[in-house]
């Protein structure tokens, strides 16, 4: 669907959307179950509010609320807070399908500018997919060190994330 | 209560494990590193791509909620009430509009798979044939199929009309299905968009698919 066309059909909608809806979501929630219930919930109450035929684009920015309302209620009520309003990208501004490198290719600049240590235990961790026990045997320190350097790393992450956008 | 390390590396543990991490009161700097960590699971190829077969639930989900039984039904019964009482040739335009309605609103029937019993995987194509967006028709043996790539996401569907047996002809612009013998046209996910039918056809099988080395095989006899 190029910029300026018109949406009829729910279907279309859906067809179009739905790939780059779970990937947003996938980005700000990182697990299956909850990227499912999540997309769901968001076609579940965005479509019937829709009244067809509308501009692609208006359609697009009203899902893109709908993400960003839904992802902010559910960070809201299991963890206590919002996440910083970032928009890791949104509905509204795709007028292509994403690629499949898209997603990984932001996670892997964040890695990138991470100081070497928080880099190796992120690396060990969700790249090769150690425990906790072998990135620590790997990086040579203990287990509590390592979940304390994980934590610091994470940390170090969601800053440079944010700066990445700004 | 855990400290937040312990607790942040738990959630770690259970991102990596593919399962829904436990719940907690974060402080507001731990739920930015618990974001940066949900984030950060995008890196593995392939894991932020949805399942194909929780896209075609939801999308039953939502036509049986976007078009309850009782609408289409109701339209069913108008239509024939139409024909009976005005003739068929005057009511013919305005039923054919009618008729594409009712098809277009019914509810989605359940998605079956077509698995051969002494089925083998064959390559039909290479994945680089199939950009996003794209669909391509195959032929394999006995089976005659199309390939769709819907956002990284390749699927495979049967292209032989579950009307009468006609094999199915791909408009790629239109992004459909169309039978050449009897006006009715499938989505590229398999439903029925459009029919002419007094009833609709039930929606496409799938066929089994598998990306190796570059290539897109189908299980197929």
């Amino acid at each position: 669907m190029l910029e300026g066309e018109v949406y009829s059909e729910w279907e279309t909608i859906y067809q179009e959307n739905v790939v780059s809806v779970y990937r947003l979501i996938f980005a700000r929630v990182g697990n299956r179950p909850d990227a499912e219930d999540l997309t769901s919930e968001v076609f579940l109450k965005s479509l019937p509010k829709l009244t067809l035929p509308a501009p692609a684009s208006q359609v697009r920015a009203y899902i893109n609320t709908v993400v960003r309302s839904t992802l902010a209620d559910h960070w809201r009520k299991h963890y206590g807070s919002p996440l910083a309003d970032v928009e890791v990208d949104t509905v509204g501004g795709v007028t292509r399908p994403l690629s499949a490198l898209e997603g990984s290719d932001r996670a892997g600049r964040i890695l990138n500018l991470l100081p070497d240590r928080s880099r190796r235990i992120l690396e060990l961790r969700y790249l090769r997919g150690y425990s906790i026990r072998e990135a620590a045997q790997e990086m040579d320190v203990t287990p509590g060190n390592a979940k304390v350097l994980q934590y610091r790393a994470l940390r170090l992450a969601a800053a440079v994330g944010a700066r990445m956008l700004s | 209560m855990r400290n937040p390390v312990d607790l942040v590396a738990r959630f770690v543990d259970d991102l990596l494990r593919g399962r829904r991490p436990r719940r907690f009161i974060a402080a507001p700097e731990d739920v930015e590193a618990l974001g940066a960590a949900s984030e950060l699971a995008s890196l593995r190829p392939g894991a932020d791509l949805p399942d194909a077969d929780f896209v075609d639930n939801l999308g039953r989900q939502l036509a049986s909620k976007m078009a309850p039984p009782k609408t289409a039904e109701r339209r069913v019964v108008s239509r024939r009430a139409l024909l009976q009482s005005a003739g068929l040739a005057a009511a013919a335009g305005v039923a054919g509009a009618v008729i594409e309605r009712t098809i277009v609103s019914q509810p989605q029937t359940a998605q079956s798979t077509l698995i051969p019993t002494s089925g083998t995987w064959r390559m039909v194509a290479a994945v680089a044939d199939l950009p996003n967006g794209q669909a391509l028709r195959f032929t394999s043996g006995s089976i005659e199929g199309v390939l769709v790539n819907d956002g990284g996401t390749i699927r495979a569907l049967s292209a032989v009309c579950t009307h009468q047996g006609c094999v199915l002809r791909l408009d790629p612009a239109a992004r459909r299905l169309r039978c050449p013998c009897h006006p009715t046209d499938f989505a590229l996910n398999g439903s029925v968009i459009m029919s002419h039918l007094p009833t609709a056809p039930p929606t496409l099988p799938k066929l089994q698919v598998r990306i190796r080395e570059g290539q897109v095989e189908v299980f197929v006899v």
